[in-house]
């Protein structure tokens, strides 16, 4: 009974369980909050929305700018993108942007070592 | 009308959403087909050609399966392996379970703060017995 019950806590140290919970849902969810952490700002603060949305712009421009050089046709892809990704579905794009952001940063890194070291002390 | 059905019934907010998505991610496959064949062809008559031709084999023809690699690909790009690898590997195991023998080296950060407390305890036990 007692290898049995030393089993399945050994199978739910491999998962990433324990007895607070599994870390890897907790992890999930912080990288749901941190994206919608953005969303709340912009909604609530409307000059962080015109401020993401400039940033966006020329996030947009600027890659299109790289991969076809300047041209009429980059005006034309960059107007539909930017129509799309900036405005109609902003929070979305937004959402990405900033998980993008921080993936550059390696800060996803970060969180999933401080939340997986924290939530096993226990 | 429209906006009646969209708040009626969020399966028509979907449908849209990922019609919309569909576009962008086949405008951003063909801006990079337009870069690439550019880049090894330069801006010539066979260069169009043949952008013509892939476009329309990616894009349209093999759509189903260019899509999901290419996201795959932007994915990949971007460094989600190097979250997977830390998701599933740093997050997940736990330091190994003693064994006789040689002792093992530190393999995560709950590893690293038992040992510290062990070494704390130990200090403080050969205070107690000097004195």
């Amino acid at each position: 009974m007692n290898g049995l019950r030393g089993d399945r806590r050994g199978g739910n140290k491999m998962f990433g369980m324990n007895e607070k919970g599994n870390i890897l849902f907790i992890i999930i969810g912080a990288f749901v909050v941190l994206a919608l952490i953005p969303v709340l700002i912009t909604t609530f603060f409307w000059p962080a929305k015109i401020l993401m949305q400039i940033i966006m712009i020329f996030v947009v421009y600027t890659t299109v700018r790289g991969l076809m050089g300047s041209g009429n046709l980059t005006i034309i892809i960059s107007a539909i993108l930017i129509y799309f990704m900036v405005f109609k579905w902003f929070e979305v794009f937004l959402s990405l942007y900033i998980l993008q952001l921080l993936l550059g940063l390696q800060f996803l890194s970060v969180v999933i070592w401080g939340i997986g070291t924290n939530l096993r002390k226990g | 009308m429209n906006e009646i059905f969209l708040n009626l019934f969020p399966m028509f907010f979907l449908f849209d959403f990922f019609a919309d998505i569909n576009l962008i991610l086949k405008i951003f496959v063909l801006m990079t087909l337009v870069s690439w064949v550019r880049n090894h062809l330069g801006t010539g008559a066979l260069s169009w050609i043949l952008i013509g031709a892939m476009g329309y084999f990616i894009l349209f023809d093999g759509w189903a399966i260019f899509g999901p690699i290419y996201l795959l690909y932007m994915l990949l790009m971007f460094g989600v392996s190097a979250v997977l690898i830390d998701f599933f590997f740093i997050s997940a195991g736990g330091p190994p379970q003693q064994e006789e023998g040689m002792e093992s080296p530190v393999s995560s950060g709950v590893d690293l703060s038992n040992r510290m407390k062990g070494a704390h305890a130990a200090s403080a036990a050969q205070r107690i017995l000097r004195r």
